[in-house]
């Protein structure tokens, strides 16, 4: 700390403001990720629910065009005994698929399974 | 630190400039409100992600709601909720404006919206009296 041009306090408040921005905004990256992705679960969790009860009474094939609504991109269906299980897959959300891209790998999709049935 | 002391910077100009004293403050004054603006904005983004949640969840309530024929009821404050009947598909559209934190009165707003979609079931076959069959 001898160094002459280190010894005033001129431009540390500008450091320190910046420094904290890119906190700031990586911290904003992470919170920004893990809510798409927390986001597109739900969506999933909702396709796969619509989904599923429109396959246990109208069949798979309502399912499909159900799940299609809901933004699903992979729909299996399947009737066992009385009920109807239904596995859907939303893509993954812009900000995830980015870092994928980023990453070097495929942008993945977030699936999702429910199953419903007539009363017993 | 006095400006006699600096043999780096030569000391020109006015007296009360040749002092840092007062700069970090000076830099922070400047550099705090921007830290300020970026926090709304991050928890602006936030909560409209939670938004989005609930309001697919008003939605997927309301699609099912109509499916079975049942009054559908708004329930949320604030949520704007329409049904309608696309291609033999019931979708339920609910919609809501979300202002930043701190910054309500600057009139900025994004509108949030989800819709679910359900297959109409008033017309089969099984007891639509009883509906604690649906898992």
């Amino acid at each position: 700390m001898n160094h002459p041009r280190w010894r005033d306090d001129r431009g540390v408040g500008t450091v320190l403001g910046l420094a904290l921005g890119f906190v700031l905004i990586a911290a904003g990256l992470v919170i920004a990720s893990l809510a798409s992705v927390a986001v597109a679960h739900q969506r999933a969790a909702v396709a796969a629910d619509l989904a599923a009860i429109a396959a246990a009474a109208r069949g798979c094939e309502a399912a499909e065009r159900v799940a299609r609504a809901q933004g699903a991109v992979a729909v299996t269906c399947r009737i066992e005994a009385s009920d109807a299980v239904v596995t859907v897959a939303i893509p993954a959300p812009e900000i995830l698929a980015r870092w994928a891209s980023w990453a070097g790998r495929e942008a993945p999709v977030i699936p999702s399974s429910s199953r419903a049935g007539a009363p017993d | 630190m006095h400006p006699d002391s600096h043999p780096a910077i030569a000391p020109r100009g006015h007296r009360r400039l040749r002092s840092d004293n007062g700069s970090v403050v000076v830099e922070a004054a400047l550099v705090i409100p921007v830290l300020l603006a970026v926090t709304v904005l991050l928890v602006w983004v936030t909560s409209l992600g939670a938004t989005y949640v609930r309001l697919l969840d008003v939605a997927q309530t309301a699609a099912r709601q109509a499916a079975r024929g049942a009054v559908v009821e708004t329930g949320a404050s604030g949520v704007d909720l329409a049904v309608t009947e696309v291609d033999g598909l019931v979708r339920a559209e609910a919609r809501q404006r979300v202002s930043p934190p701190l910054a309500g009165f600057l009139g900025w707003a994004v509108t949030v919206q989800a819709e679910a979609h359900a297959v109409p079931e008033w017309s089969i076959a099984y007891d639509v009296e009883e509906p604690g069959g649906m898992r």
